[in-house]
């Protein structure tokens, strides 16, 4: 067993190593620094591994992706390229994208490489591009900006503090993380919502009710026209919801138990639960990105000045003959 | 038809999908990943990178709650992340014009140059 001060001292080492990382200097000393910096990562995730995860095969996999983020992270606020930094953050993303993998997201994987690394990490590179890289001269290297850090030492040590306190936090709560994700309880109850949310949805059942039973007609209603369910075994341990599968012509309905395989895929899921349990703050999230596209359209237009005779001519006011000192506003 | 029996404890653990120990280690990256982050914010001088590291906060803040949402078992965790891609979808849009803006104006993407804007 590691004790938990491995975890607080290789972030120590961490974050002493980003100091040197981050100020320029002689190429030995960066590189002894980033060897640090990867020993440092690399003995925090062991010693997180160790603490958070129950004993089984594959359960360093998760480690892969969580070093190449971290380390794609690192170099994104080490590099004085912008773009290169930008391109690192696309690493990070698809790195998240993998763990959201092992966790079971798979839209959210997806929709995060598309949206992310497809779509606002291509307007970052747009506007990185359209501000000028560096000097004209090559030979001249970076901006100052974008070569000197600012506070190196402060704003690591804020971020010492930070992921201390978190890491710590974590730490502490290893126990109902390494019980929750394996709690039969929390299976079970798993199990149960899908089938709500299968019972939410009575045209997908139908038709998972004809693919299994050729010629039937559909499931069963309750009096609430929802699809009539029993579920089962026990009040607190739901593992099986049992429906009553019809067939035309006054056939014998057959009973038919529903269980873990029959709860919807995770982006039929996740769907039910946006469009059902949020639908407010969905149509607000549309409201904000019309609004945000809007804003930045007003925003980043060019402004062109005008002059009196032309601002007067698009307010639909006659030309002024003599000049006039300006008098109303309207001007920016 | 019969009713299937109960499944045991080990058995239902056994016939979740795999590597449930996946939610521990990215609790920690992502904690890790939210204070370079914010090291980031805090010392880059550049605007464009400034956001970036927003950006990486933002990453970090959904990994916490899949990671959240998984251990639970709960999907609220991952339609929260769609919430979470708007915002920093918006951000972007909304921060980038604002820098293209300032670009105009200054001629650079340095933060320095609008060091009066704190007096």
């Amino acid at each position: 067993m590691i004790p938990v001060n491995t975890l607080y001292l290789a972030a120590v080492a961490g974050a002493v190593a980003l100091v040197f990382l981050l100020r320029p200097g002689r190429r030995t000393i960066r590189l002894a620094a980033a060897v640090v910096a990867i020993a440092a990562v690399g003995a925090m995730l062991a010693a997180g591994l160790e603490k958070l995860t129950p004993k089984e095969p594959g359960r360093a996999v998760p480690l892969v992706f969580g070093a190449i983020a971290i380390i794609a992270a690192v170099r994104m606020i080490t590099l004085s390229r912008p773009v290169l930094a930008a391109l690192h953050f696309v690493l990070v993303v698809v790195a998240s994208a993998g763990m959201f993998l092992l966790l079971q997201a798979e839209f959210m994987a997806f929709a995060l490489v598309i949206v992310y690394a497809g779509a606002i990490l291509i307007t970052y590179l747009f506007v990185l591009m359209l501000a000028r890289q560096s000097p004209d001269d090559a030979s001249e290297g970076p901006y100052d900006y974008d070569a000197l850090p600012r506070e190196p030492l402060a704003a690591c040590l804020v971020g010492l503090l930070m992921v201390a306190s978190t890491s710590g936090a974590i730490v502490a709560d290893a126990e109902s993380i390494r019980a929750a994700a394996t709690s039969p309880q929390v299976a079970a109850e798993s199990v149960r919502r899908g089938l709500l949310d299968l019972q939410a949805m009575p045209r997908l059942l139908d038709e998972m009710a004809e693919e299994r039973f050729p010629g039937s007609t559909g499931v069963a209603r309750d009096d609430r026209g929802r699809p009539k369910m029993l579920f089962g075994p026990t009040e607190e341990l739901v593992q099986t919801a049992t429906v009553t599968v019809e067939f035309p012509d006054g056939e014998t309905p057959v009973e038919w138990v529903l269980g873990a395989a029959e709860v919807p895929g995770n982006t039929r899921l996740v769907g039910m639960r946006l469009v059902a349990g949020f639908p407010v703050s969905l149509e607000l999230a549309g409201v904000i990105l019309l609004m945000a596209m809007y804003g930045a359209v007003v925003l980043a237009r060019r402004q062109v000045e005008l002059g009196e005779d032309e601002r007067r001519e698009a307010a639909g006011l006659r030309r002024l003959s003599v000049d006039e000192p300006e008098t109303s506003g309207g001007a920016r | 038809m019969t009713a299937p029996a109960l499944a045991s404890a080990p058995e239902l653990a056994a016939s979740l999908p795999a590597l449930p120990s996946a939610v521990g280690v990215v609790l920690l990256v992502s904690a890790i990943l939210m204070a370079i982050g914010l090291i980031g914010f805090l010392v880059r001088r550049n605007m464009i990178l400034m956001f970036l590291s927003t950006e990486l906060m933002f990453q970090a803040a959904a990994l916490a709650f899949v990671a959240f949402g998984r251990m639970h078992l709960d999907l609220s965790g991952q339609v929260f992340v769609i919430f979470i891609l708007t915002v920093a979808a918006a951000e972007a849009a909304l921060a980038l014009a604002l820098v293209v803006l300032l670009y105009r104006r200054r001629e650079t993407l340095s933060a320095d140059a609008w060091a009066e804007l704190h007096e």
